[in-house]
């Protein structure tokens, strides 16, 4: 069983390498800027060019990627998640309400986890059937769905940061396994997962059908509705793990966890080269789009350039990145 | 063919019969909620919401969305707030232009570039948000106390009724001049019910849309100058709290999310609607941010009921 797991991951790295040496537009112009950034943060600030450093980096980075990842489905099929925010910061205060902590006698331990994630993914799949039972926008029904998570997660939270005792929940992301902290383990894990839905599964294949052209998939026979559905609950998943992260980090639960999240997790999957239309991208495109922003993110610090600069510099990104992603005859830098 | 008609009906008459009813309800709850001053005191606190709530029926209509009338709200009130030590009045006419200017941004790239309006807006929000820091420092920018002069016309009353109030009236009646006696307002209903039969009309689609935007982002400056007129100070967070409830208000008016059917009128009632249910949920007792909880799900039902299913070809 472990020798079949293994033959095929090395297929999809094997894959992986025949991406790159297909020369496409589309990977290239995202991994070249993203090399870039970093030449000339490294000419300014070489310590971050460290190991240490660049884990430190990656650190601040994972929940957002993993956001990333789930909101890339979605956003490949088309449609587009307004509740990431809602879904993360509930299922952060959930887990820090589940566990030992200092507000009340629950000392749940690895099943707040379990259940944390459980719960957000539920959410997604009800997003899923708001958008095909109900027919309303993804827009609309996801931007519901995230104001009742918000708000859900403000009644748990009841004004207090719910601080986390438990040492064992902590070391989720203040520990290391093999000298590479715990976090990008959990990442590289949850990546491999989803490439190899992606690619290896039928999944994979009819999402991006979806994508492409919702009516033709339907009249060939591609379960449009069941698979959205998957698609959004894949998404809530990687909001819980995210929100377990981020609780696990800080310390403590709070309601505003989420903040932030949403225009940078979009923003991520769009430079990445996930086209909005959907049809096209994946995680690993939405890995280096995520990349790319937190670099600018960093390298705006570095060349101590105010924070308040920053969501403008991201919003400007993200409308350029658009307009030259649905123009196509202008610059093929994505579908 | 009768079942239809009811159907129609029954829509059209919602709002009013809403308001009506959760009038009647908070008064028997609380009868000072009738008084004089009470009835006042709500139409100022309901007045940003319903201005705010007009500027997103003419994008709703036409079948967008605009993400970022919260930051253009904070933005507008803190370019105000920066400009009026040096500029006296024409600090306000400077929000107003940044208004319309965010709105023609906004529109420009919706139209011309053709990208999803709810990601530009998204993006476009940050962009304001980012502005209205930058121009404050991050801190709330208070008026001068020696100043106050130049917010009188705000927080003052005239013939009775706030200024605020008769500012929103004049906004409202603007509006459905707009929508219905102008041809530009037969144009965004015919947006809204078909986008590509308009355009295929001859109508110019994409000046219409930059208009659009730019009346919305008007609006929401008007919106964002009021405020600033009521906390004496330019805040670049104070609009972010505004976008589920105009969203809300719009929807629970019965403006469709297909576009194409709906009003001002309409609107300005979903809006109180959503005033009352805060207030009753307040007297209830309810947690303040559960009403978050409860919006949200009004939004998803009055969308569901609201959709014309037969425009849906490819739902996104």
């Amino acid at each position: 069983m472990l020798i079949y797991i293994l033959q095929r991951k090395s297929n999809i790295i094997v894959d992986f390498l025949k991406c790159l040496k297909k020369a496409n537009m589309s990977v290239i112009a995202p991994v070249a800027t993203l090399i870039l950034l970093w030449v000339i943060i490294g000419i300014k600030n070489p310590r971050l060019l460290s190991w240490f450093g660049f884990s430190r980096f990656l650190l601040t980075v994972i929940p957002m990627l993993i956001c990333s990842f789930g909101v890339s489905h979605v956003i490949r099929m088309g449609s587009i998640d307004l509740s990431i925010e809602g879904q993360v910061s509930l299922s952060g205060v959930l887990v820090s309400y589940l566990v030992k902590n200092e507000m009340n006698s629950y000392d749940m331990g690895f099943w707040a986890i379990i259940i944390a994630i459980l719960v957000t993914t539920i959410m997604g799949v009800v997003n899923g059937l708001i958008h095909t039972k109900l027919k309303i926008p993804s827009f609309l029904g996801t931007f519901g769905m995230g104001a009742i998570a918000n708000g859900v997660s403000i009644l748990i939270f009841k004004g207090n940061p719910i601080r986390i005792v438990d040492k064992g929940f902590r070391q989720i992301s203040l520990g290391k396994f093999i000298n590479i902290p715990n976090m990008i383990i959990i990442a590289l894990v949850i990546y491999l997962i989803l490439l190899f839905l992606q690619k290896r599964t039928l999944l994979g294949t009819y999402i991006n059908a979806i994508g492409g052209d919702e009516s033709l998939a339907g009249m060939v026979g591609v379960p449009v509705n069941k698979y959205k559905v998957i698609s959004f609950g894949i998404a809530g998943f990687c909001y819980g793990v995210a929100g377990v992260m981020l609780a696990s980090r800080l310390g403590a639960g709070m309601s505003d966890l989420g903040n932030g999240l949403l225009f940078y997790s979009i923003t991520g999957v769009v430079l990445g080269g996930t086209s909005i239309l959907g049809g096209s991208g994946g995680v690993t495109r939405t890995l280096i789009g995520v990349l790319i922003i937190a670099t600018l993110k960093t390298g705006l610090i570095i060349f101590r350039i105010s924070p308040y600069y920053q969501d403008l510099v991201t919003g400007l990104v993200l409308i350029i990145t658009v307009l030259f992603s649905v123009k196509r005859g202008i610059l093929q830098i994505a579908k | 063919m009768k079942t239809k008609e009811l159907e129609i009906d029954y829509i059209k008459w919602f709002p009013l019969l809403t308001v009506i009813l959760l009038t009647l309800v908070l008064s028997l709850i609380n009868p000072d909620f009738i008084s004089l001053y009470n009835i006042k005191s709500l139409l100022t606190q309901t007045s940003v919401l319903v201005i705010l709530s007009c500027g997103m029926t003419f994008v709703l209509l036409t079948g967008g969305i605009d993400l970022s009338i919260g930051s253009i709200v904070s933005c507008s009130g803190v370019i105000v707030a920066v400009a009026l030590p040096n500029y006296g009045y024409w600090a306000y006419f400077f929000g107003l232009l940044f208004g319309a200017g965010a709105g023609f941004f906004n529109g420009i790239i919706v139209a011309k570039g053709k990208a999803p309006s709810f990601i530009v807006t998204l993006a476009s929000g940050g962009i304001w948000l980012s502005l209205a820091y930058v121009c404050s420092q991050g801190r709330p920018v208070p008026v001068p106390t020696d100043l106050t002069y130049y917010r009188s016309w705000i927080i003052s009353e005239t013939l009775g009724l706030p200024n605020v109030t008769l500012i929103t009236i004049a906004l409202i009646v603007f509006g459905i001049f707009i929508l219905q006696k102008t041809t530009i307002g037969r144009y965004i209903y015919a947006m809204g019910n078909g986008e590509r039969a308009t355009m295929l009309s001859g109508v110019n689609v994409q000046s219409v849309r930059i208009k659009v935007f730019m009346l919305n982002g008007l609006f929401a400056a008007v919106g964002g100058i009021l405020l600033f007129g009521r906390l004496a100070s330019g805040t670049p967070t104070v609009g972010n709290s505004y976008l589920l409830p105009v969203i809300t208000s719009v929807v629970v008016g019965g403006t469709a999310i297909t576009g194409g059917f709906g009003g001002i009128p309409r609107t300005v009632l979903g809006a109180f609607i959503i005033t009352l249910l805060n207030n009753g949920m307040n007297v209830i007792g309810i947690d303040a941010f559960a009403q978050q909880i409860v919006m949200g799900a009004i939004l998803i039902v009055c969308v569901t009921i609201n959709l014309d299913r037969k425009k849906l070809l490819v739902l996104k």
